[in-house]
C-alpha cells in the first residue's frame, strides 16, 4: 500500500518537473497587481503574491527548477565522487593518499562560503550555486565508494578473478560496480532531499536563482517581506518544500533497509 | 641500561613533535588553499569594485583615485602577495561598506555569532544524544514512534523557513519574543564589551537586560536546533542500536549488570565515536545555518556581515570570512580527531 | 542434597518460526555435578542455556512448568531478582573471547560493574586472585588492561575468573573452548575441571565436542533439532549409545581404528516432517512410524532415549570407534 502511495507521489513529482504546465493553473509570470496578496481560494489555490501572481502555479513551475537542479547536482556529484573514490580505492598507494587529501579539504567545507565565492566571481545565478553544491557534495561519495572498493578488493572472489587474469576494467564492471551502486543509489536518493535544502537556502540568500524565477528558495525569500500581510505566501510553499524533501528522505530510508544493509 | 631508556623516551618525544608539526603544516596548507582560491575567484568578478567603492555618483577621476588607494591598479600577482603578507600581519584590508579595517569588524561581529553557535551546538548535541539513546533503548515506546516521525520531518525542514515560521508565530503574532536583533545596547544602556548580549548584560550587572538578551536568542537558536537535531538523534540511535546487539552486551547482562548501566557505560562508550565524528562534520552545516538565521532575524553577527559584504561585492570581508571559517573548521576537525584515542582505547599508542 | 538447578519442561519458541527452537527439555543438576548438553549447530543446545539465563531477547517466547535455582523460583523471577541471580549464583563463560568483551573498557571495570559501589575495592582484589588462580600472570597489571592487550586464551581465562566472582553455585559454559587452539583447549578444560572440584561448583556445559564432554561431564543430554533424543551418564551415552543420532555422533569421532562400514547418511536434513521424529530423514533404520509419530522419551535406570526402535538399535547399527 505504501509502495503505491510513494510511486504515485513520485509520478506527480516527475510530471511537475517535466511538464509543469499540465498541473499549474495559471501562468507563473502573469502579473495581476489588482489582486495582489489575496488569500487562498478556489481561483488561486495558494493565494497570490505581491504582484498578483498565482502562488500555486509558481510553486509548480518552481519545482522544475528546484528539484531538477537538485537532481542534476546529485547526479554529477555522485558521478565525480564515485570515479574519484573508486580510483583511489582501487589503485591505492600514492594516488589514494593524494586524492583523499583533496577529499579531506572539501569534505567539511561549508557550502555557503564556497557558493558565495563562486557567486562573487561567476555571477549570481543557478549555475554558480549548482557548481558550488556539486563541489561540496562529491567528497561524500568519494569516501563512501573508496571504502566499499577497499573492502571488496580483498574479497576472495576478486582475488580469484585477478588470478585467472581478468582485466581491471572487467573486474570493475562486473564486481565492483554492482556492489557499490546500491549504496550510491541509496545515498543519492537521500541527497536529493538534502541538496534541495541547501539549494533553496542559497537562493534565499540571493546567491542562486534571481527574480522573477519561481525557484522555491527565492519564493520564500520574497515572502519574507510580506510575512505580516500574507501567511500563505511563506507557509504554503514551505510546506510543499518540506513535503517533497521528506519524500526523498523516506524513500532513501526505505531503500536502505530493503537492500539489506 | 640507562642510556637505552633515555633514548626511547627522547625518540618518543621527537615523534610526537613531528606529528604535531605535521598537523600544523597541514592546517597551513588548507588555509592557504582556501585563501588563494577565494582570492582568485574574487578577482575574476565582472563588476568593478573600485567603482562600487567610490559610489555611483563618482566621476572617472575619483574612481581612478579609489582604485589607486585600494591597490587595484597593481598587477594581479603583486596584489596577491600584498594580500598574503597582509594576512600574515593580521591586516585583512578595509571593508568598503563599513569603512573599517576588516579585522576590527570581525572581532566586533564574531562574538554574537559564537553566542548562537555555541548555544545551538550544545543544545542539539545533548538533545540528540539523550533522545537517540532513549530511542534505541525503548524502540517500541510511544515516544520513539513520535521521534521517528519528527526526525524525518526535522531533516526536511530548511532552517530559514523554520526561522521564518517561528518569527511569524512567536514574535509577530504571540509577541513572546523579539522580532529581530539581539540586545539593543543603547536602549538598555549596556556597555559593548564582548559583543555577546548575554555576557555584556551580565558584566554590567543588568538583569533585565540579560533576560532580554536571552529571550532574543531563543528563536534563532531554536531554528538552528530544530534543523540539526534530527541528524544527531538519528545517528545516535542507529549506532546505539547496533552496539546494543553486540555480544559483549549479552555478556555484560549475564554478569548481572543493570540495563541502565549497560546502556550508558558499555554501549554508549562505543557508540559515541561515530556520533562525535558526525557532530564535527555537522559543524559545517551549523555555520551555514547560522548565516541564514542571522539574515532572518537580523542578528548582528558574522553571518549578516558576510551577507551584506557579499551583496555589495565588498570582497575584503568575504576573503577574511573565508579564512576565519576555514581555520575554524580545521581546528574543529583536529579537536575531533584528538578525541578518538580517548574514546577508543585500541587507537591509543602504548 | 537438593539439586542446584531444576528445569521442568522448558520450551522455547521464536515468534513466527514454524517449529519450536527447544521442544521440551527437563533436567536436574546436582551439587558438584556437571551436565553436558551436546548436539550439532541448530540442535537447540545453546538456545536452552540462553533461554535459561533469560538472555534471548523479546523475540523468544519461553515457557516451563518450573525452573528452580538453589531452591528459589527462577522462572518467575523479577528483573532485579534475575540480575541478583546472574551476579551471585551463576557464572557464565561464552564462546568467543574477543567478541564478549567491551573493547572500550578495561577488563577489570567490566567484570566489577554489576557489584555495588561499596564492594568494588574488595571485588577488585578478588578478581585479581582469581585471575592468578586461572593462570594469568601479572594479574594486578592485567586487570587494568584493555581486551585488545590480551590473547584469546588469556581473555577466556579472564572470563572464567570473572565468572567466579561472587562465588557462584552454577557455572554455565557455552562452547568455552571452541574458539581456541587445540593446545589451549586442553589446558582450559583441565582448569575448569580443577575449579569445579575445588569449589564444589555445578556446571552446565554446552558443547559439540565429545572429547571435552567426556573429560568433564558426568551426565549428558543429546539434542537434535530442538528435541531431546537421549540422556544418561557420560559413560553410558558414550560407550553404549541407544539413539541412532547419538551413535552417529560417537562414530564420527575420528579414531585410528578401522573405517566405518555402516552407511550413515551424512546429508544435511531439510525441515523434517512436522509430526514424526526429527531425525527420521537421516536415520539409517527409520521405518514408517518414525515419519509419522513423534517418539516419546522412554526412561529406565541408566537414562532415557526417544526412539521407536530403541531396543534394537544396538544390534542394527554397529558403533565404529
Amino acid at each position: 500500500m505504501k509502495r503505491i502511495l510513494i510511486a504515485l507521489v513520485l509520478a506527480i513529482i516527475a510530471i511537475t518537473v517535466v511538464a509543469p504546465s499540465l498541473i499549474a493553473t495559471h501562468d507563473p509570470f502573469a502579473l495581476d497587481v489588482i489582486n495582489r496578496l489575496q488569500p487562498p481560494s478556489t481561483e488561486h489555490l495558494f493565494g497570490t503574491d505581491e504582484a498578483g501572481r498565482d502562488i500555486f502555479s509558481r510553486v509548480v513551475h518552481g519545482a522544475r527548477i528546484t528539484i531538477g537542479s537538485s537532481m542534476a547536482i546529485v547526479f554529477f556529484a555522485a558521478l565525480l565522487g564515485t570515479l574519484i573514490g573508486a580510483s583511489a580505492g582501487w589503485f591505492g598507494g600514492r594516488i589514494d593518499s593524494y586524492l583523499m587529501r583533496v577529499v579531506d579539504v572539501f569534505l567539511a567545507f561549508p557550502y555557503l562560503v564556497l557558493a558565495m565565492a563562486l557567486a562573487a566571481s561567476i555571477g549570481r545565478n543557478m549555475g554558480s550555486s549548482i557548481l558550488a553544491l556539486i563541489l561540496v557534495w562529491w567528497p561524500g561519495y568519494a569516501r563512501m565508494v573508496r571504502g566499499q572498493v577497499l573492502s571488496i578488493k580483498n574479497e576472495l572472489f576478486v582475488k580469484a578473478s585477478r588470478a585467472i587474469g581478468t582485466g581491471n576494467a572487467r573486474i570493475l564492471r562486473w564486481h565492483i560496480v554492482p556492489h557499490t551502486s546500491r549504496a550510491v543509489i541509496v545515498r543519492a536518493t537521500l541527497d536529493i532531499g538534502y541538496v534541495t535544502i541547501a539549494l533553496t537556502g542559497l537562493s534565499f540568500l540571493g546567491l542562486g536563482a534571481q527574480n522573477p524565477s519561481p525557484e522555491w528558495g527565492l519564493l520564500i525569500s520574497n515572502a519574507k517581506a510580506y510575512v505580516l500581510f500574507g501567511w500563505w505566501y511563506s507557509v504554503l510553499p514551505g510546506l510543499v518544500l518540506v513535503g517533497v524533501v521528506s519524500i526523498f528522505v523516506v524513500l532513501g530510508d526505505r531503500l536502505s533497509k530493503e537492500k539489506g544493509r | 641500561m640507562k642510556n637505552a631508556r633515555t633514548l626511547t623516551s627522547r625518540s618518543r618525544f621527537l615523534s610526537r613533535a613531528a606529528r604535531f608539526l605535521n598537523r600544523l603544516w597541514w592546517l597551513l596548507v588548507v588555509v592557504w588553499t582556501a585563501v588563494t582560491l577565494t582570492f582568485v575567484l574574487s578577482r575574476l568578478i565582472p563588476a568593478d569594485p573600485a567603482r562600487l567603492a567610490a559610489g555611483l555618483q563618482a566621476g572617472p577621476e575619483q574612481v581612478e583615485e579609489v582604485r589607486r588607494q585600494l591597490g587595484l591598479d597593481r598587477p594581479l600577482l603583486e596584489q596577491y602577495f600584498n594580500y598574503l603578507s597582509g594576512v600574515a600581519r593580521f591586516d585583512l584590508g578595509k571593508s568598503i561598506q563599513t569603512r573599517q579595517p576588516v579585522v576590527d569588524d570581525i572581532f566586533k561581529y564574531l562574538p554574537a555569532t559564537l553566542e548562537l553557535v555555541f548555544a545551538a551546538f550544545i543544545t542539539y548535541a545533548i538533545l540528540g544524544i539523550v533522545f537517540g539513546v532513549l530511542w534505541a533503548r525503548f524502540p517500541r515506546s510511544l515516544g520513539s514512534k513520535a521521534l521517528s516521525l519528527f526526525t524525518v520531518l526535522g531533516v526536511a525542514l530548511p532552517v530559514f523557513w523554520i526561522g521564518l515560521i517561528l518569527q511569524v508565530v512567536f514574535a509577530a503574532n504571540l509577541k513572546w519574543f523579539p522580532l529581530a536583533g539581539n540586545l539593543p545596547y543603547s536602549k538598555y544602556q549596556v556597555e559593548f564589551v564582548t559583543g555577546m548580549g548575554t555576557v555584556d548584560a551580565l558584566l554590567a550587572g543588568d538583569i533585565p537586560a540579560f533576560g532580554f538578551a536571552l529571550k532574543a536568542m531563543v528563536l534563532p537558536v531554536t531554528a538552528l536546533v530544530i534543523s540539526q537535531f534530527a541528524v544527531s538523534t538519528r545517528l545516535t540511535r542507529s549506532t546505539m542500536t547496533s552496539e546494543l546487539q553486540k555480544q559483549y552486551v549479552t555478556a555484560a547482562r549475564a554478569r548481572g549488570s543493570s540495563e541502565a548501566r549497560i546502556t550508558i557505560f558499555d554501549a554508549l562508550r562505543n557508540a559515541l565515536n561515530p556520533v562525535i565524528t558526525m557532530l564535527g562534520l555537522q559543524f559545517g552545516w551549523l555555520l551555514g545555518g547560522t548565516i541564514l538565521v542571522e539574515v532572518v532575524f537580523s542578528w548582528p553577527g558574522l553571518g549578516l556581515y558576510a551577507f551584506n559584504a557579499f551583496r555589495t561585492f565588498d570582497y575584503n570581508p568575504i576573503l577574511a570570512i573565508t579564512i576565519v571559517i576555514t581555520i575554524t573548521f580545521v581546528i574543529v576537525n583536529e579537536l575531533v580527531s584528538l578525541l578518538y584515542p580517548k574514546l577508543d582505547p585500541r587507537l591509543r599508542r602504548q | 542434597m537438593n539439586p542446584i538447578l531444576r528445569v521442568d519442561s522448558l520450551q522455547v519458541h521464536y515468534r513466527g518460526a514454524p517449529r519450536p527452537a527447544v521442544a521440551d527439555i527437563s533436567f536436574e543438576i546436582g551439587q558438584s555435578e556437571c551436565l553436558a548438553i551436546v548436539g550439532e549447530s541448530g540442535s537447540g543446545k545453546t538456545t536452552t542455556a540462553m533461554a535459561l539465563l533469560r538472555l534471548l531477547g523479546p523475540v523468544a517466547e519461553i515457557s516451563a512448568n518450573a525452573i528452580t535455582l538453589a531452591d528459589q523460583d527462577f522462572l518467575n523471577a523479577t528483573p532485579s531478582e534475575l540480575r541478583a541471580f546472574r551476579r551471585d549464583l551463576i557464572g557464565t563463560v561464552f564462546q568467543d573471547p574477543t567478541a564478549n568483551w567491551n573493547p572500550a573498557r578495561t577488563i577489570g571495570a567490566q567484570v566489577i560493574q554489576p557489584f555495588p559501589r561499596e564492594e568494588h575495592e574488595e571485588r577488585r582484589n578478588e578478581f585479581i586472585s582469581y585471575m592468578e588462580r586461572v593462570g594469568i600472570d601479572r594479574a594486578n597489571l592485567r586487570i587494568d588492561q584493555y581486551p585488545h592487550n590480551l590473547s584469546g586464551g588469556m581473555l577466556q581465562r579472564a572470563m572464567i575468573a570473572g565468572a567466579l566472582l561472587g562465588d557462584p553455585r552454577l557455572l554455565v559454559a557455552d562452547e568455552p573452548t571452541s574458539a581456541l587452539d587445540v593446545t589451549v583447549q586442553a589446558d582450559l578444560i583441565s582448569l575448569l575441571k580443577d575449579l569445579a572440584e575445588e569449589r564444589k561448583l555445578s556446571m552446565l556445559l554446552i558443547s559439540h565436542n565429545l572429547a571435552v564432554v567426556s573429560q568433564i561431564a558426568s551426565k549428558v543430554i543429546v539434542m537434535y533439532s530442538g528435541h531431546v533424543v537421549e540422556t544418561g551418564t557420560t559413560e553410558q551415552v558414550l560407550n553404549d549409545p541407544k539413539h541412532p543420532y547419538t551413535i552417529n555422533l560417537i562414530s564420527s569421532i575420528p579414531s585410528t581404528k578401522k573405517a566405518r562400514k555402516v552407511p550413515l547418511y551424512t546429508a544435511i536434513s531439510k525441515g523434517s516432517a512436522s509430526h514424526g521424529c526429527p531425525y527420521a530423514n537421516r536415520c539409517p533404520i527409520a521405518i514408517d512410524p518414525c515419519h509419522s509419530t513423534m517418539p516419546t522419551l522412554t526412561s529406565d535406570i541408566s537414562g532415557s532415549v526417544a526412539c521407536h526402535r530403541h531396543e534394537e538399535t544396538s544390534t542394527l547399527i554397529e558403533v565404529q570407534r
